[in-house]
């Protein structure tokens, strides 16, 4: 009973909150007793033929300051001969029809005020519009004023005619228009119009220039993104242009970093490479148009790297798998082999390393080491506080191949799945090595069973079609013997396919997904590789590497996300955590 | 120093002067209630807009009478009460759209509630206590100006209720101390201007309050 009763005030409480706090939409004039009121104009004389606006400002009891009270106002004119309010969209417009004396009259909550106007028979001379030239952006205005110059006997006075009399022409309404208060608009992107204001047969002219239309804002996307150390990447720039429409703007616009230290972008192009933990403004700017998004760099500063497989021996004309893999000053480990620079030592030709993308780095050995002198592979990586660098050694050697031995044996897979084949060959001096990519593979049917001949793809098959099929696996002159047999089966995916675990992970360290197909009767299968991946929120997790590290995931911010893994026409999901 | 800040302080000196006893009085009581309350900024709707009102804050005062039930009563642990109290706050200002003036006259509120106290006891001589009640509450707009013009008048009797916490004090086996706070809402009441249109308006009052009970 107490705590029901205590909660239910601490309720009552919040939702009053401190009163109202809203914008009042009732004015002062509602209520206050108006006591007088004042009528004015620009001018108490005006040409036949022209016309000015009145405005009436009235007192109320209890304010110190008149309020303008134009709009409530009901007019009337003693001689509509003279001067009358003929404009019906401006009912404080009051027109001289022709020379003489009108007492005007507003009349407002019963209060009423009078305004003498004279209306004279002077004769307009000339009109001078400014400015007298213009150049206006498609979609943009640019407001012309009329004075005309009249002559009444001797005496010569001057009247803005802008919305008082002039009547306004465009000489090109595909170039620009122009309204009755002298608003004109350049409606293309290019062209010359000229824009005339006449009063009785008396015109005055200017030009205006249409020129294209220039960019009001600039919107900058991925929007406020949460990205990894040692990543690059590229942003958007979409501009909102005078003319209405919106384009993509990227490669005109110049692009800033607030904080190079945590990341820099080229100027032009909107590409970036993030460096250190911490966050920027990124900044995308055209002509006096700009647009922000906040850039937060998470996964901490790169500390320190490895390069692995460390001290390594190769044979002529094989190539071997390098990865890089930093730490960093979260106390994060994870593989940035496709932001590291790799070298071989300069001015030799024992190595080379190729980069095809992602975090895939091959070593090839092209040509033998001296016997005790091996050559030396550098990864570094460049930051704002310096260079970092690391090295492992490479002897490349020549011994005569002895033998081959694939593994496994035999294969079998459901239909649609995949799996590798792995081949070790064995050397005269008593070595052996993983020559897997650089084996030729070939499948006796790929109607059945397909096999990568290419780069990582190197000795996997591909279940296609129910059947048996052979490998062919040759390295070095020697074929591998009795040559493996692959049988597909054609199996029924069980429902909720493929199963995957939730996972863990602190920000910058990666995490490996395992999809699991099981298939009716009993049998399952490994589909990692064969499952498409992908993150609901890049801000909280990554793929690490979509080509080259399958269901890898790599922790960017605090926060929970869900992973969809889509396999055989299904998607299932699993929440990861980084924490 | 504010004016509330000044109230509350007053209200609580008495309690230096108190050497707590354990106590349970059962039975009928009756008292008195004195506090300072800080009416919300008010949203006053007319057919012409809305505009709204700030108060300063003010003394209220109350009289009650009431049944202290027996520990163990099948009711529960607390007390039943009828409340009458008295409230008044100056209108400070009115806003509009365009401007905020200077405001006049009072705001009065004469309520009657009937409270249900539940109570939290143990030997201490000291229990904490939340209530609630509700009733009517009688509230008349009394020569209400806006900069210096008159705006509005009459009175409306509303739907109340309050809501409150605070903590009673055992002093002797019939007196008890009670500091507390309450919460007093009541629907929209409905006054009319000079000029013949009315207007309805919110009333939220905060209060701290310092009570005794003589039981007998």
């Amino acid at each position: 009973m107490f705590n029901l009763l205590f909660s239910g005030l601490i309720t009552v409480l919040l939702l009053s909150g401190c009163g109202w706090n809203g914008t009042p939409s009732r004015t002062v004039t509602d209520f206050l007793p108006l006591t007088s009121i004042e009528i004015t104009a620009v001018s108490p004389t005006i040409a036949k033929g022209t016309s000015t606006k009145l405005t009436v400002n009235g007192f109320f009891a209890g304010l110190s300051t008149p309020v303008d009270i134009t709009k409530q106002v009901v007019w009337t004119s003693s001689s509509t001969a003279i001067a009358d309010f003929v404009t019906a969209a401006s009912p404080n417009r009051v027109t001289g029809i022709a020379p003489g004396t009108a007492t005007l009259t507003a009349t407002v909550k019963g209060v009423s005020g009078t305004f003498t106007l004279t209306v004279s028979n002077a004769a307009v001379t000339s009109i001078a519009i400014t400015p007298a030239t213009v150049s206006v952006a498609q979609g943009l205005t640019a407001q012309f004023t009329a004075i005309g110059t009249f002559l009444d006997g001797t005496t010569q006075t001057t009247q803005d005619l802008t919305a008082d009399g002039a009547t306004w022409n465009s000489s090109a309404p595909a170039v620009a228009t122009v309204n009755n208060t002298g608003l004109a608009t350049a409606v293309a992107a290019t062209g010359t119009a000229t824009i005339t204001a006449t009063l009785n047969s008396v015109s005055g002219t200017a030009q205006l220039t249409a020129t294209a239309p220039v960019a009001l804002s600039i919107t900058v996307t991925p929007a406020n993104p949460s990205i990894l150390s040692l990543s690059t990447g590229s942003f958007t720039a979409t501009g909102l242009f005078t003319d209405g429409t919106s384009k993509d703007v990227t490669n005109q616009v110049t692009w800033t970093t607030s904080n190079s230290n945590a990341a820099t972008i080229a100027a032009a192009g909107g590409s970036f490479t993030t460096l250190s933990q911490g966050t920027t403004t990124i900044t995308a700017s055209l002509n006096g148009a700009s647009g922000t998004t906040n850039l937060n760099v998470t996964g901490g500063t790169l500390s320190s790297f490895t390069v692995s497989p460390a001290n390594v021996t190769l044979v002529q004309g094989t190539v071997a798998r390098l990865t890089v893999t930093g730490t960093f000053s979260n106390g994060a480990k994870r593989d940035i082999t496709g932001f590291a620079t790799l070298s071989p030592a300069p001015g030799t030709n024992f190595a080379t390393v190729t980069k095809p993308g992602g975090n895939l780095a091959l070593l090839s050995a092209d040509n033998v080491t001296p016997v005790g002198t091996p050559t030396t592979i550098t990864a570094s990586v460049t930051l704002p506080s310096g260079t970092l660098s690391a090295v492992t050694s490479l002897a490349v050697t020549t011994p005569t191949i002895s033998s081959l031995t694939i593994s496994p044996s035999n294969m079998n897979l459901p239909a649609g799945t995949s799996a590798r084949f792995k081949v070790i060959a064995t050397f005269n001096d008593g070595s052996s090595q993983d020559v897997t990519a650089n084996t030729a593979w070939s499948s006796l049917s790929t109607a059945i069973a397909t096999v990568g001949d290419i780069g990582i793809t190197k000795g996997r098959v591909r279940g296609v079609a129910a059947g048996n099929t052979t490998i062919t696996a040759a390295f070095g002159g020697l074929t591998i013997t009795p040559a493996p047999v692959v049988t597909i089966t054609v199996r029924t995916l069980q429902s909720n396919q493929p199963v995957i675990s939730p996972q863990s992970v602190t920000p910058g360290n990666q995490v490996q997904f395992t999809a699991t197909a099981n298939y009716d009767g009993g049998t399952s299968q490994d589909v990692t590789e064969d499952t498409a991946w992908s993150s609901d929120s890049t801000n909280v997790a990554i793929e690490a590497d979509e080509t080259n590290q399958p269901g890898q995931f790599v922790g960017v911010n605090s926060g929970s996300t869900i992973i969809k893994a889509s396999f055989g026409g299904n998607t299932t999901t699993a929440p990861i955590n980084i924490q | 120093m504010k004016r509330i800040y000044q109230i509350v302080i007053a209200l609580c000196l008495p309690l230096a002067l108190c050497g707590p006893v354990k106590a349970q009085h059962t039975g009928p009581y009756v008292g008195g209630v004195l506090g300072g309350n800080m009416l919300m900024d008010a949203k006053a709707t007319a057919a012409q807009g809305d505009s709204g009102l700030k108060f300063d804050p003010a003394l209220q005062w109350s009289a009650v009478a009431g049944w202290d039930l027996a520990p163990g009563n099948p009711v529960g642990e607390g007390r039943l009460e009828i409340e009458y109290t008295r409230r008044s706050n100056t209108i400070k200002e009115i806003r509009f759209s365009d401007g905020t003036l200077n405001g006049g006259g009072d705001l009065k509120v004469d309520s009657l509630l009937f409270n249900v106290y539940g109570f939290s006891r143990d030997n201490r001589p000291w229990s904490p206590y939340a209530t609630v009640g509700a009733g009517a509450a009688r509230m008349e707009a009394s020569d209400i100006k806006v900069a210096g013009q008159p705006f509005a008048s009459g009175s409306s009797v509303v739907f109340a209720y309050q809501l409150g916490v605070g903590i009673d004090l055992a002093l002797t086996s019939y007196l008890n101390l009670d500091i507390g706070y309450r919460f007093f809402n009541s629907t929209k009441p409905t006054f009319t201007e000079v000029d013949g249109n009315s207007f309805k308006m919110d009333y939220f009052s905060h209060s701290a309050v310092l009570g005794m009970r003589f039981g007998f």
